[in-house]
């Protein structure tokens, strides 16, 4: 073989080609990638049987090269996004996590509230000094179904605060979480303590949504029950408050609203199932094997 | 390679002569304070080291000033008692399927949806017709809204229409909640503060209308009122001024010790022949304590571009400074290329501030002039809003 052509082409070296594509690798062989699973509103302390479910989160880490660097969150999600006991639990977690696993390559899932939790860490770098060095070890955050702009089920939730104020009446149980995520909050924290919303900086690391589209809640179908079937058939209903396109908590535009789209359910869910709200934090239509298999880029 | 040097240089040393102290500049809308405050750090833990960030934007996407929510609504809510409900409580609606949710206040019997009735002209309608779809407590707890127990939901069926209902729940006793949302409804109340951000004692403006497609429904009998975060309400007082329902209320000087936002909450009503057409709106806003401010001056450094910010802090606390560097392209269009931030603990007096977006962060072919925008000092204590400046500062030249 002439020489010249082996080892030069369109006027490179290839030996430096191949050196270079040889220490790419090799950092990426000698990255330490690990997965945090980040739940939504709620107090959690067993957010791997309770909120995720052992399938979920067994089958996901399966696809890191050690499935053994995972970490399944517990923190108290009722509280706002900033409180020490939400993304300060979080941070501290996140740190431990990295730390003790020697963590260089995090990628972080997250579900619904928890997309704001997370999104409040990496808009706010300068709040905890923790927060500089888990941005630094993020490579993306998968967010399933983020409630970034807010649901209208968080208002008609908290309205009777009109009645609160003048009668002192108390419907309901109203979480800080809860009264953050209303739509006008939302709007509100988006415009002013959170990025990589329109017209606002993009965040600093890739925040990518998976979109829930609808809800199945036919008692014959069988779909229905993947995430528990009296919890869908409350999802119907609460989707009056919705706009045609929801997850039957979140509308689509609200889930896409900050980052970027990774998929919309139907394109990618087997069947062309919907996820709802519930759903897209199960092992449903195979949203786990995506996920699985995103664990190796 | 010489030429090269001398640009460098000639570049470094035109750029070095913004070296000096330079006053920011300000725009009509930027939120800026006169006075300072010296208010208790709220409870809370907070960061005390110095924390400084930077990394760079895509210089392709386009940032924007942001604008005041506009609140939209199809809904209204009232009061009722057992008495009532056992007898049938009227519901105007304006569209068909409208929602219907009964919430007991303490005490109350619990509402169970199979024991609602729908009547109308006093007839009662058989419930399968009725109701599209019924909810209880369990199951809508469960869908994530977390209403209070023995709260029931139901939807009338589109086939009924809109116009005058009784619904009646026999067995009903206590105080109630009534919540009627109608999402088909073409008819809302619109409400918008006239900014997001505000300083106490500051003057808030909120525009409403009632109405269909921006048409203003004549005859709308309007209120409204403040809510701060620890419950305090303030009225609000409307006025029709040429068609258009305004607000102007001074903010009130509450030093609110618990976080959150301030609401807006709206309520008007206007009567349709024999119908009457209620809405509730909210909205929000913040309402900041002036607990530091930027002095005004900034120094900036072109080698490490970098901005030098003195503040004046009139109660101690966490203060962060953000802001947006804009490079020019080989186009000359200036784009954001770099966003920084640093925030710091101080106590009552003067400290600085500053913005290190690293030369690194400047994509090829972007260079001076440069303008940093959409500076905003933050209290991170206390969850506010202190001062922003949509374009702070133009430093600079292109050679």
């Amino acid at each position: 073989m002439n020489r010249a052509l082996c080892c030069i082409w369109g006027g490179v070296d290839v030996r430096y080609l191949l050196l270079a594509a040889l220490l790419a690798l090799s950092g990426v062989c000698s990255a330490n990638t690990g997965v945090a699973f980040v739940h939504g509103t709620g107090n959690q302390t067993d957010a791997y049987n309770n909120y995720w479910q052992p399938t979920m989160v067994n089958n996901v880490r399966a696809g890191l090269p050690n499935p053994a660097n995972y970490v399944v969150i517990n923190c108290n999600f009722e509280q706002y996004m900033w409180d020490s006991r939400a993304s300060g639990c979080l941070a501290g977690q996140l740190s431990n996590f990295i730390s003790s696993k020697g963590i260089t390559r995090l990628i972080v899932i997250t579900h619904s509230n928890g997309g704001n939790v997370m999104r409040w860490i990496m808009s706010n770098p300068t709040y905890d000094s923790r927060y500089p060095n888990i941005i630094s070890k993020i490579v993306r955050v998968n967010a399933l179904a983020p409630s970034s702009a807010g649901t209208p089920l968080a208002d008609a939730t908290i309205s009777g605060n009109v009645f609160e104020t003048s009668l002192g009446w108390l419907l309901g149980y109203k979480s800080d979480a809860v009264r953050q995520q209303q739509v006008s909050w939302m709007a509100q924290y988006n415009a002013n303590n959170l990025y990589g919303t329109s017209g606002r900086p993009a965040l600093p690391k890739l925040f990518r949504s998976v979109v829930g589209t609808d809800v199945d809640s036919a008692i014959w179908d069988s779909d229905s029950y993947c995430g528990g079937y009296f919890e869908n058939v409350g999802l119907e209903t609460t989707q009056n408050w919705l706009n045609s396109c929801s997850d039957g908590f979140l509308n689509c535009s609200s889930q896409s609203a900050a980052g970027s789209v990774w998929f919309t359910d139907k394109t990618r869910m087997a069947g062309a199932e919907p996820l709802s709200h519930n759903q897209s934090r199960r092992a449903c239509f195979g949203l786990d094997s995506i996920l699985r298999t995103d664990m190796s880029n | 390679m010489r030429k090269l040097l001398l640009v460098t240089l000639l570049s470094a040393s035109c750029l070095a002569q913004a070296g000096n102290d330079n006053r920011l500049s300000s725009r009509n809308n930027d939120l800026i304070s006169s006075r300072l405050v010296n208010i208790p750090v709220p409870a809370g833990q907070f960061e005390r080291k110095a924390v400084s960030f930077s990394y760079a934007l895509n210089p392709q996407n386009e940032l924007s000033t942001s604008t005041p929510f506009t609140a939209e609504s199809r809904e209204f809510w009232m009061q009722t008692d057992g008495n009532e409900l056992s007898k049938g409580l009227m519901i105007d609606t304006t569209a068909p399927g409208a929602l219907i949710r009964i919430s007991p206040a303490t005490g109350a019997a619990a509402i169970v949806p199979g024991n609602m009735k729908l009547l109308r002209n006093g007839k009662a309608i058989d419930n399968a017709k009725a109701f599209s779809q019924q909810a209880n407590t369990d199951q809508l707890q469960k869908a994530g809204m977390d209403v209070g127990n023995g709260t029931a939901i139901v939807k009338i069926a589109d086939g009924l229409g809109e116009g005058r209902f009784q619904l009646m729940v026999p067995k009903a006793s206590g105080r109630y909640l009534v919540h009627v949302f109608e999402p088909n409804s073409d008819i809302t109340l619109q409400a918008k503060a006239d900014r997001q951000n505000y300083l106490a004692g500051d003057q808030l403006v909120v525009n409403a209308l009632l109405g269909k497609n921006e048409k203003a429904m004549a005859g709308t009998e309007i209120s409204g009122l403040l809510v701060s975060p620890s419950g305090k309400s303030y009225d609000i007082t409307f006025k029709n001024e040429n068609g258009s329902l305004r607000a102007i209320s001074k903010l009130p000087n509450e030093v609110v010790h618990q976080p959150g936002l301030w609401e807006v909450q709206v309520l008007a009503g206007a009567s349709d022949g024999n119908l009457r057409i209620q809405r509730d709106a909210r909205t929000v806003i913040s309402i900041a304590q002036p607990t530091a401010k930027l002095n005004g001056e900034f120094r900036f450094n072109p080698q490490a571009l970098s901005f030098s910010m003195p503040i004046q802090v009139g109660s101690s606390g966490r203060y962060e400074l953000s802001g947006t560097l804009y490079a020019t392209g080989r186009d000359g269009v200036a784009r954001p290329v770099a966003q920084a931030a640093m925030a710091n603990w101080f106590k009552q007096g003067k400290g600085v501030l500053n913005l290190n977006f690293d030369r690194a962060n400047l994509p090829a072919g972007y260079g001076a002039p440069f303008e940093l925008k959409f500076v905003e000092l933050k209290d991170q204590t206390r969850m506010t809003q202190l001062e922003s400046r949509e374009s702070a500062a133009r430093v600079g030249t292109r050679l």
